[in-house]
């Protein structure tokens, strides 16, 4: 009894040293960005809870399908932790670089450290699955469900889309765009994504153009996946405000933009998760 | 699952210290958020600015202000401008532009002049905004 409390005491405690590390990592970029300290002091308030919300949801979704199959406490309880860590990794951060200072209103320290607090509780419950190898067939088997592929493609989109969104460059982008380049470049993202989804989803089939498994996949994925990309990039885009004001053109040119990042992510998470 | 219900078991109490300090910090934010969206100030913003010390320097004088925002408004790229005057006659202005001050909240800046602004009336203002 006693040596199992060991061995299980060991493992929270790389897990928690586990979140931190993935939490730096996957965020680091973020927060040396100054549109992200900036959008924490004027960023829309109900936006941002809102987002936050929604974040905590995903990050205990992540728990669920990562990892080692557990009850559900369990699973909440990881979630709990990685946020914890999240938000830690955010104040110690960005007090270090002096983005949070004493002095400031309260309203710019919890809107600046919660908005970097999403990508780091991202990173910290992303790290025990890309950290840690350990895993069960029970927890294999949850990820075969559909719409977990669905939800980890998600998951992808939404994290390369916010390392992106919070820059003036994907209005600025959509601004120089015409619209045959923006056809092109839902092509090009389609394409990409195909190409990825189609060389995971193969599993040793050795002709990848048979038309039935390449329209299955399109079919199944691609197309769910890029569509899934481009509601979520519409979301974080309107979350940032970068779509206030703003004609529908102009809303569509940089949802596809950003679009085009958002599908590389979700590709590249039926990859990696 | 009895493997499963041994690991709640096992889960050490610093363990759930953390889980619950995780849901206070989200829940927290979530509230605080919710609660500056409902009940928070939004008015446009007020911004003033005090000077808060002048200094000789190697090519002039340097006047040190700080610019307060009174408003519940963000305001981005506020010029600040310092005008010296001898009764009606204006003798020399300087002015920058501050990148933000968020609401409730104060910059600090700087304004270069070539004469001595303790030998004449200084005026500082901010003279315009814009929305981020």
């Amino acid at each position: 009894m006693s040596v199992a409390q060991e061995t299980s005491k060991h493992s929270f405690a790389v897990d928690l040293a586990h979140d931190f590390g993935g939490a730096i990592l996957f965020s680091f970029p973020l927060l040396m960005t100054m549109e992200m300290w900036w959008l924490g002091f004027y960023m829309d308030r109900s936006r941002l809870a809102l987002f936050l919300t929604l974040a905590f949801v995903t990050v205990i979704g992540i728990s669920y399908f990562e990892g080692r199959a557990e009850t559900f406490e369990i699973e909440i309880l990881d979630a709990l932790v990685a946020c914890a860590a999240g938000y830690t990794v955010a104040a110690v951060m960005l007090s270090l670089f002096g983005i949070v200072k004493p002095g400031m209103s309260a309203d710019e320290i919890v809107g600046k450290i919660s908005l970097h607090a999403v990508p780091c509780s991202i990173g910290a419950i992303l790290a025990r699955r890309l950290l840690e190898v350990e895993e069960t067939k029970k927890e294999r088997r949850r990820r075969e469900w559909y719409g977990a592929k669905i939800f980890l493609m998600g998951v992808g989109a939404v994290f390369l889309a916010f390392q992106l969104a919070p820059t003036e460059e994907m209005v600025l982008i959509g601004h120089r765009m015409t619209a045959w380049h923006a056809v092109a470049l839902v092509v090009v993202s389609l394409c990409l994504m195909q190409a990825f989804i189609c060389s995971v989803e193969r599993r040793g089939r050795q002709r990848m153009l048979a038309a039935d498994f390449f329209w299955g996949v399109f079919f199944r994925f691609t197309i769910i996946g890029y569509s899934v990309a481009i509601l979520l990039s519409l979301y974080v885009l309107w979350t940032f405000g970068r779509l206030d004001g703003a004609a529908a053109s102009e809303t569509i040119m940089a949802t596809l933009v950003l679009g085009f990042p958002a599908a590389l992510g979700a590709a590249a998470a039926r990859l990696t998760l | 699952m009895d493997q499963a219900k041994q690991k709640v078991k096992d889960a050490p109490w610093w363990m759930w210290g953390i889980a619950l300090l995780g849901l206070a910090l989200v829940a927290g934010s979530i509230a605080f958020m919710l609660y500056e969206a409902v009940a928070g100030d939004s008015s446009p913003p007020d911004i003033t600015v005090h000077v808060d010390s002048i200094l000789p320097i190697r090519d002039g004088f340097l006047v040190k202000f700080r610019a307060l925002n009174e408003g519940g408004s963000t305001a981005e790229g506020v010029t600040i401008e310092g005008a010296l005057r001898n009764g009606t006659e204006i003798l020399e202005t300087s002015h920058t532009v501050i990148e933000y001050v968020p609401a409730h909240s104060e910059r600090d800046g700087g304004l270069f002049f070539a004469s001595d602004p303790r030998q004449h009336q200084l005026q500082l203002r901010a003279k315009g905004y814009e929305n981020p």
